[in-house]
């Protein structure tokens, strides 16, 4: 069996004297004026393959090109922004036990921390309303038990002050709800164990739920089920509007043949989930697989990308009624650009802009080599 | 102090760390139905017999365009010599543009790196970015722009093709770079200075596909640990998605923006060398130059099955092409035209059917399909 913890000690040499003191020595800020931006461009981040197959984390501006490039030891994930700092906080991607908080703008050094002993993130955090603290859903592995780890990152180097029960099995996306004191957390449901990897260990045992926790005590406020009959739709990435509704875009892990809702919502005060289909035809050809889940700016639309279906989903955020698809291969970062329109990133390398959703999304930048992950975040204006 | 921050975390590079990189069971699954087809030819041919010669002949048609901007800033401006110089000048232009069209769609190894690619041109712009960098330049001329040593370390949209463009043609397509005016000492400095950065912008391609470094010598060298390709199948499957997705930037870059309803002129602007009246030349050019580097590589006989594709694929590109030259260099002129509008309409219905059989079929027999994403998402 592989030395967890030898790896967890090596990776804290790594990143905490590498970055805390020798790293940061070798830091070059404003090395090359590649871009050369306007101010007002407007900046999105996102994990990204770089053309030797090495990751980082990236923030670019709508011509593609560079604004700020940190390495990363492995596969990122996504990226949290803090709408009282602006500062980011990007984490690996599971089962990894990485994490980097930086100014989006270069203007501090980069803080890499690790998770602790018997813990790996899950991929996803949130700030605090006041950036004085992060969370991170993470996994304690020996209990096959969903946690949260809480982080004071208000220092100079993020500290890990606590953690609390996410509320179920395998906690992926993690959001702040518009109250600025409750967490709203995906529990997909899937036990893994780093020691085999990303291998799904219950599929015939699944719980996915949403649940609500108060960040202040970590108490669970309440937990709302997937449905009885979709015990295998894991429960993964997650938007929230401004009247708190929490859009959920699922994973089925189930027989093939089968091809049930994966989007819901949850209305907390209506304390139950809601499925949004999507037309016949479409269905079959999603591979029961979303990867993204974003609203636009003025929470009209919300928008799931299918990367194995090669299709992006929208939704009215009224009803959830299916308003339209696009096609687009490897398509899976979703931001939002304007009031109404999406940001779409691909695995090509790719940013394309999603004006409405029956039409195709255009091209408005193509970097070649390049492969962006996952999660596509955008920059708030006021930095 | 301008934009790019590139923030080296030593430490971090150096650990993998657990976990990462996993290849998914959709990706075993494909190559396992790939079958026993030797892939490890493909790359090694796409780099050596298409790669290599079409950078070489990029910097050869660099080198006549570097001339002949010579040859136009040396005239007086106005006059038949300067007429006939201007000519020269769009004519080495038209080339390189030709040239610029069967290099860029290849996407991987040299051109991935050290953004090579947008340093050559910056496409797509739907910003107007060029433009907009240019416009600011030619206001304020900074000397540093007229050496092509020191315009390396400038924005990179004002380092290629497309600023050469935009300060050598007026808005109606007509050479201008010559021209008579207080702006001519600078903009033919600069031009110049773009043209003598080109070719050895495009002298480090070919180089890097040759003797290859960086990603050319990964993809050439597949295998455990090998952070992009563990084996030939990954690599050829690799740069086979980076050409494929060529097919989809022309459609989305040039041909749906193109074709979307509104002013002839503002839909046109939205195409790749529009303004010089060269973006069907570079269209036409991009089109030939994928046909042609994925029969080169010889995707097509890695399944007997697939070989029909091969034929369909020149077949369709022949018909694009064919459709293509018909048409007048002004590319809102045939917008403004219902017949010439169709005929473009026709092309981008081609393109459509390609990117479905390169893209979805070809790929599919090949056991091409996912990408980063769809193979190894969370």
């Amino acid at each position: 069996m592989p030395s967890m913890e030898i790896d967890r000690r090596h990776l804290l040499r790594h990143l905490l004297s590498g970055v805390g003191a020798a790293g940061l020595a070798g830091t070059v800020f404003g090395a090359a004026d590649a871009a050369g931006r306007d101010d007002d461009d407007p900046l999105y981040v996102a994990a990204r393959r770089e053309a030797d197959g090495s990751h980082s984390v990236a923030v670019v501006g709508l011509d593609g090109l560079d604004r700020l490039v940190i390495p990363l030891p492995g596969r990122g994930h996504d990226v949290t922004v803090c709408r009282t700092t602006g500062r980011c906080l990007a984490f690996a991607r599971r089962p990894g036990t990485f994490a980097v908080i930086f100014d989006p703008l270069g203007k501090n050094p980069p803080s890499a921390f690790a998770a602790v002993p018997g813990r790996h993130f899950y991929g996803h955090g949130a700030f605090s309303a006041d950036g004085r603290l992060a969370y991170a859903t993470e996994n304690d592995y020996a209990a096959l038990r969903g946690v949260i780890g809480v982080y004071d990152v208000s220092g100079d180097r993020p500290r890990r002050i606590g953690e609390f029960d996410s509320g179920g099995t395998g906690p992926h996306d993690i959001l702040p709800m518009p109250d600025g004191r409750t967490l709203v957390v995906a529990n997909g449901g899937i036990a893994t164990h780093p020691v085999t990897g990303r291998k799904k260990l219950n599929l015939d045992d699944m719980h996915p739920n949403i649940a609500l926790i108060d960040s202040a005590t970590g108490d669970l406020l309440g937990r709302v089920d997937g449905e009885a009959d979709l015990s295998r739709l894991s429960l993964r990435h997650m938007d929230v509007g401004a009247d708190s509704r929490v859009w959920i875009g699922g994973q089925y892990q189930g027989p093939t043949s089968e091809h049930p809702p994966l989007m819901a919502s949850l209305d907390p005060g209506e304390g139950r989930l809601r499925l949004h289909d999507i037309p016949d035809d479409l269905r079959s050809g999603l591979e029961n697989y979303i990867g993204s889940v974003t609203l636009n700016r003025d929470g009209s639309v919300v928008a799931a990308s299918c990367p194995r279906g090669g299709r992006v989903l929208y939704f009215s955020a009224r009803d959830g009624a299916f308003l339209a698809s696009q096609v687009r291969r490897d398509a899976c970062g979703l931001a939002p650009l304007d009031a109404s329109s999406f940001l779409v990133s691909d695995g090509e390398g790719a940013l394309l802009e999603s004006a409405s959703p029956s039409a195709p999304p255009l091209l408005v930048a193509a970097r070649a080599g390049l492969a962006w992950d996952n999660h596509l975040v955008a920059v708030p204006a006021t930095r | 102090m301008r934009s790019l921050r590139k923030i080296g975390l030593a430490g971090l590079i150096a650990f993998v760390a657990m976990g990462a990189a996993i290849r998914g069971t959709v990706a075993e699954e494909a190559q396992e139905d790939a079958g026993a087809a030797d892939y490890s030819t493909l790359v090694p041919r796409l780099v050596g017999d298409y790669a290599v010669p079409a950078a070489r002949d990029l910097e050869a048609r660099l080198g006549v365009l570097r001339d002949r901007i010579a040859d136009l800033c040396r005239e007086p401006g106005t006059g038949a010599a300067a007429d006939a110089a201007a000519r020269a000048f769009d004519a080495a232009f038209a080339e390189t543009v030709a040239a610029h069209g069967r290099l860029f769609v290849l996407r991987f190894g040299a051109l991935a790196e050290d953004t090579r690619l947008e340093r050559l041109a910056f496409v797509p712009d739907r910003r107007g970015v060029v433009r907009r960098q240019v416009t600011r330049l030619l206001a304020d001329p900074d000397p540093a722009a007229t050496d092509a040593a020191s315009l390396r370390d400038k924005s990179v949209a004002l380092q290629g093709l497309s600023a050469l463009e935009w300060i050598a043609y007026d808005a109606d397509g007509s050479v201008v770079l010559g021209d008579n005016d207080a702006g001519r000492a600078f903009r033919c400095a600069y031009a110049g200075a773009i043209a003598s950065r080109m070719v050895i912008l495009a002298g480090e391609v070919a180089e890097a596909y040759r003797a290859p470094a960086g990603q050319t010598a990964m993809l050439l060298a597949p295998g455990p640990g090998n952070a992009l390709a563990q084996d030939p199948h990954a690599a050829a499957g690799f740069v086979f998605h980076q050409i494929a997705t060529s097919i989809s930037l022309l459609s989305d870059q040039v041909l749906a923006p193109v074709l979307e309803e509104g002013p002839p002129a503002a839909r046109a602007a939205r195409a790749p060398f529009a303004r010089s009246h060269h973006a069907l030349l570079h269209l036409r050019a991009s089109l030939r130059g994928i046909e042609t580097a994925l029969h080169t590589a010889g995707f097509a006989k890695m399944d007997a099955d697939a070989a029909w594709i091969g034929d369909t694929l020149a077949f369709e590109t022949n018909n694009a092409v064919a459709a293509l030259q018909t048409l007048p260099p002004d590319l809102a002129s045939v917008l403004a035209d219902p017949e010439q509008r169709a005929s473009l309409a026709y092309v981008a219905l081609i393109l459509d059917g390609l990117e479905r059989t390169v893209g979805g079929e070809l790929a599919g027999h090949l056991g091409f399909q996912g990408g980063f994403n769809a193979l190894d998402g969370d």
